[in-house]
This record gives structure tokens, C-alpha cells and sequence, in this order.
């Protein structure tokens, strides 16, 4: 009952002391506000990088162009070597004719591909005749991995797989079993270099204004305490706890934090839905996800700095003050 | 009771306030510290209240062992003591009335234990029609008369008064004096420290002469130059 009343008590002080130094509270609030905002910001349009990165079809596919000189026994060993390669990888056999079936269905009628499939009935009755024509594709393999992987590596081993072959004078010579490949490993390393960039610079600000946000909190903080320091001493003086005594400033702090995180939260939500947004449309990248999907997160980082700065920057100030 | 036993206090800078000093007082008794400034006088209080930690020797007040007393004890020890300054040391933004409830307020007490206390600690002090007045609409002996009834709202085993009369006049000096002369016969411990000559002089009690940091004297009458 007593813990209770105490505590009820020292909350009701943390609020006396935020409004007694309401312009430097306001400062401390205001500077928590921007950290927060430029976390969010950077955080929500990282994810709407990955989005976009998502969106990009075959991204983590390596396709490789086995030789025509390889049997199905080779095939079946590099297959599996490709497969065996690392946790993320798969490795699925395309044969030429898959090749060509995929090649008709990505463009339509945009190539003229006829001549190398057998005549459909209705092309026999229509009277359009054409001589079927060879596969000119050659069978593949595709390769997909996880962006953990090192694709450069992987696609590095694709390309050494050898086999052997019978050359003209009847001797036996190892040749490269795949003779080229394609993918876009440039790609996903261009966004994920731009992507850990973002990462590097929202870090350095973040950092920079925490430290800014933790100073002006605990100047706040300390403000405070010289303002009631004859208050602390016969506080001292009748037997208050060390707790008692400093629990209001702690308080003050957390109200700092939840304040900063509360305005930054409903900032972020108009900057994002009417600003961020607008800005991804009008350069391409696309439509952002609604601001719903990040909430919770972006509340739980808030609230977490929010918490984070205020206790330690009181804290701190607290130690300092009542220690010297 | 309290006990210094070859007590010595030096500060960082070097001073040496106190050396060797022994002196007992037992429960109940009314005693004057006196001596010019900076014999001692102050170093000694806050000693009691634990604002200082002996440098040598013993200290013993009641149940704790000063000398030892760990931090997140001191709080007990001083819930066990009221002090008055010359100062007053009120809370100028809080009533009378807050003022006194303050000290129980840090303690954790109940509510209807302090509306019940208050009143009749303002009472005690004759302060009871000015229980809603701030400390700048009241009188230096008021001042001081608020801070008696705080020091004494929790029951303390003794009394530590700094220069209690430093701030009033001749006949307020006496009338809080007899102020702490009432709490005596209640059976507290009453420490008042003074350089008041006549005030000593008059009330004929035991007096403990500091000078440069020693004890020398300690016998019952009046101030000895």
C-alpha cells in the first residue's frame, strides 16, 4: 500500500517537473522528435527498398548454359555439385525445349518463334506451311540462391564445372561443362550496397542525435535538480530514500521519452502517408506500403528510444548531480 | 544514546574540524553545543546526521554504528532524528500546512495519518490559524516555529537544532527554546547548537564547549569564554 501511494506520488512529481521546466522539457521533447523521425524515415524507406528489390523478378537467379558436348551423367553431377554448393542453393535442370516453351510465353507474338514447333492443327488449316526448324537453345540450369549467399562466388564455381570429352585424335580432355552464364548479381549488389549506405547514414544520425537527445534530457534533468536542490536536501534531511528522491527525475525522463515518442509517431504517419509516399511516386519507385504494415514497429522502435533516452539521460544526470 | 568515542574529522582540503573527541549523551537529555565559529560546532551535527563520515574513531547513535553505516542506511538513521536549521530550509512554493506534511509525505505515511498529525503538530507550535499561509507571509520565529513542527511530525528520537535562534529575536529565541524544553520532557534527545551566550546562560542546562576542533568543556550551568 505504501510502494503505491509512493508511487503515485513521485509520478505526480515527475509531471510537476516537466511542467515546472517546460521550455527545456519542450527542447528535449522536440530534439527526441527529430532522432525518432529520421530513424522512421530512414527505417520505412529501407523497407520500401527491399520491397522494390522483391519486386524485381529473378533478382537471385544465376541461368547456366550447359555444353552440348555434356551426357546426362554429367548434367546429373553438376546438377548436383551446383545443388551441394551451399544451404540457399537450388539448382533445376531446364531442358531446350522447356527453354523455347518459356522463351514463347515471356515475348508472345512479339518474336517470330513458329518455325521451331511442330504445326498446330490450326495453322495446317489455315494453309500456313513452314519447315520445322532445329532448337537453336541449349539446355540450362537455373540457379536460384538466398541473398546470403556470395553470388559472385557461386556464380564463379558454375562457370569452372568441368567435363570430359573425346577430342578428334581420340584422346580424352577436360572442357568447361557450363560455356556461359547470365544473372544479375550487379543489381542486387548495387541495392544491397545502396541498401546498407541508407543503413551506415541512418546509423551515424541516429547516433548523433541520440547523444544530442540524451544531453539536452539530462540538462533538462538537471535544471530541474538545481531548482529544487534545497528541496532534495531536507528531502535528504527527514529520511527520503535515495529512491524517493530521485524517482521523480527518472520520471520526468520517461515523460520525455513517451511524449518525443507519441508527436514523432503521428509526424511520421503524415510525413510517410503524405509526403514519403508522394516523393517514391514521383521517382519511380513505385507505391510504397501503407503506413498500417509499419506501425507497430515503427511504435515499438519510438516508444523504445523514447524509454531508452529519457531513463538514461536522468539516470545519468541524476548520479552526476547527487554525487557531486 | 549517542557516543563519540576519539572521534576525528578531516576534510579533503585538510582541515582538521574535530580530534579526539569523546562525549555521550544519553536518551532523554537537553544538551548546548557552543563554541565560536568554526570550532566544530556544525561538523559535529553533521556527523549525527551522517552528512560527514568520521575520519577516526566511533560514532554511535542509538542502534547505528555511524562509523559503518552503510549508504542506503542513512535514511533510517536520519528518520530517527528531527533537525532544525538557522535557515529554516522551508519550501517557499508549498503552505505551512505542506511544508509539515512534506517530511511525513517522503516517508510513505497514510493520508489520513498526516490530515490527523499536521494539525496538531501546527497545534503544538501555536501555528494552527496560519496552516494555509506560505512561508514569505510569516515572521522569522513563524519560520522557525514551522520547522520545529516538521522536525518533530515524525516522532524522532532527538532533536538536532543548528543555530535554531540564529535568525529570530531575543524573546522568539527563548519562546523556541521553551519550545524544545517541552519536547524534552516528552523524553527526546535535544542537541542545540549556539553561540548565544545569554540564551545558554538562562536555561542552565548541560553545555559542551567545542574550540578548534576539541571538546573543552562539558559541565551543566552556562557558556564558559
Amino acid at each position: 500500500m505504501k510502494m503505491i501511494r509512493n508511487f503515485f506520488y513521485l509520478i505526480g512529481q515527475g509531471f510537476v517537473g516537466v511542467f515546472r521546466n517546460s521550455i527545456m522539457s519542450t527542447a528535449s521533447v522536440l530534439i527526441l522528435v527529430c532522432c525518432m523521425l529520421i530513424i522512421g524515415t530512414f527505417s520505412l524507406v529501407i523497407s520500401g527498398l527491399n520491397q522494390s528489390l522483391e519486386q524485381v523478378k529473378d533478382l537471385n537467379v544465376i541461368m547456366a548454359y550447359i555444353s552440348a558436348s555434356a551426357d546426362e551423367k554429367e548434367i546429373a553431377d553438376m546438377q548436383k555439385s551446383i545443388s551441394e554448393y551451399s544451404a540457399g542453393v537450388t539448382c533445376v535442370f531446364v531442358g531446350k525445349d522447356e527453354a523455347l516453351e518459356r522463351l514463347r510465353e515471356d515475348f508472345g507474338d512479339d518474336v517470330y518463334l513458329a518455325p521451331y514447333f511442330e504445326p498446330s492443327g490450326e495453322e495446317e488449316e489455315s494453309g500456313v506451311t513452314h519447315a520445322t526448324r532445329a532448337n537453336p537453345l541449349p539446355d540450362s540450369f537455373e540457379i536460384t540462391f538466398e541473398n546470403d549467399v556470395q553470388a559472385e562466388a557461386l556464380n564463379n564455381f558454375v562457370c569452372n564445372l568441368k567435363i570430359e570429352v573425346m577430342n578428334p585424335n581420340g584422346v580424352r580432355e577436360t572442357v568447361p561443362g557450363i560455356t556461359d552464364t547470365r544473372h544479375r548479381i550487379g543489381l542486387v549488389e548495387k541495392f544491397s550496397n545502396a541498401r546498407k549506405g541508407m543503413i551506415v547514414l541512418a546509423g551515424l544520425l541516429m547516433a548523433v542525435l541520440l547523444i544530442v537527445s540524451l544531453f539536452v534530457i539530462m540538462n533538462t534533468v538537471r535544471l530541474g535538480m538545481f531548482a529544487r536542490r534545497e528541496e532534495i536536501a531536507v528531502m535528504r534531511y527527514v529520511g527520503a530514500t535515495k529512491t524517493f528522491v530521485v524517482m521523480p527525475f527518472i520520471v520526468e525522463g520517461i515523460i520525455i521519452g513517451l511524449a518525443a515518442a507519441v508527436l514523432a509517431f503521428i509526424v511520421q504517419y503524415y510525413l510517410y502517408t503524405y509526403v514519403i509516399t508522394d516523393i517514391a511516386l514521383n521517382y519511380g519507385l513505385g507505391t510504397l506500403a501503407p503506413f498500417g504494415g509499419f506501425a507497430k514497429y515503427i511504435a515499438a522502435a519510438f516508444l523504445g528510444v523514447g524509454l531508452f533516452a529519457g531513463v538514461i539521460a536522468s539516470g545519468i544526470s541524476v548520479k552526476r548531480y547527487l554525487n557531486a | 544514546m549517542i557516543e563519540f568515542q576519539n572521534v576525528s574529522m578531516v576534510y579533503p582540503n585538510g582541515t582538521v574540524a574535530l580530534r579526539n573527541v569523546n562525549l555521550t549523551v544519553e536518551d532523554g537529555e537537553f544538551v548546548f553545543v557552543v563554541g565560536h565559529s568554526g570550532a566544530g560546532k556544525t561538523t559535529l551535527t553533521k556527523l549525527l546526521m551522517c552528512e560527514e563520515r568520521v575520519s577516526g574513531g566511533r560514532l554511535t547513535v542509538g542502534k547505528f554504528k555511524l562509523e559503518k553505516l552503510p549508504k542506503r542506511k542513512i535514511p533510517y538513521l536520519r528518520r530517527t532524528m528531527g533537525v532544525v536549521f538557522q535557515d529554516f530550509r522551508l519550501f517557499d512554493n508549498k503552505t505551512v500546512y505542506e511544508n509539515v506534511a512534506f517530511a511525513l509525505r517522503v516517508i510513505g505515511e497514510r493520508p489520513s495519518i498526516i490530515k490527523k498529525k499536521v494539525p496538531a503538530f501546527l497545534n503544538l507550535v501555536e501555528l494552527t490559524d496560519k496552516a494555509e499561509c506560505f512561508p514569505d507571509e510569516l515572521s522569522g520565529g513563524e519560520k522557525q516555529r514551522v520547522a520545529f513542527a516538521r522536525a518533530l511530525v515524525n516522532n524522532p528520537e532527538m532533536i538536532i537544532a543548528d543555530e535554531p535562534t540564529g535568525n529570530v529575536d531575543p524573546k522568539m529565541s527563548e519562546e523556541l527554546i521553551d519550545l524544545l524544553l517541552r519536547v524534552n520532557k516528552l523524553g527526546k534527545t535535544v542537541i542545540v547548537v549556539t553561540h548565544e551566550k545569554a540564551l545558554v546562560d538562562h536555561y542552565k542546562k548541560r553545555v559542551v564547549t567545542i574550540q578548534g576542533g576539541e571538546i573543552t568543556s562539558d559541565r551543566a550551568g552556562g557558556y564558559e569564554e
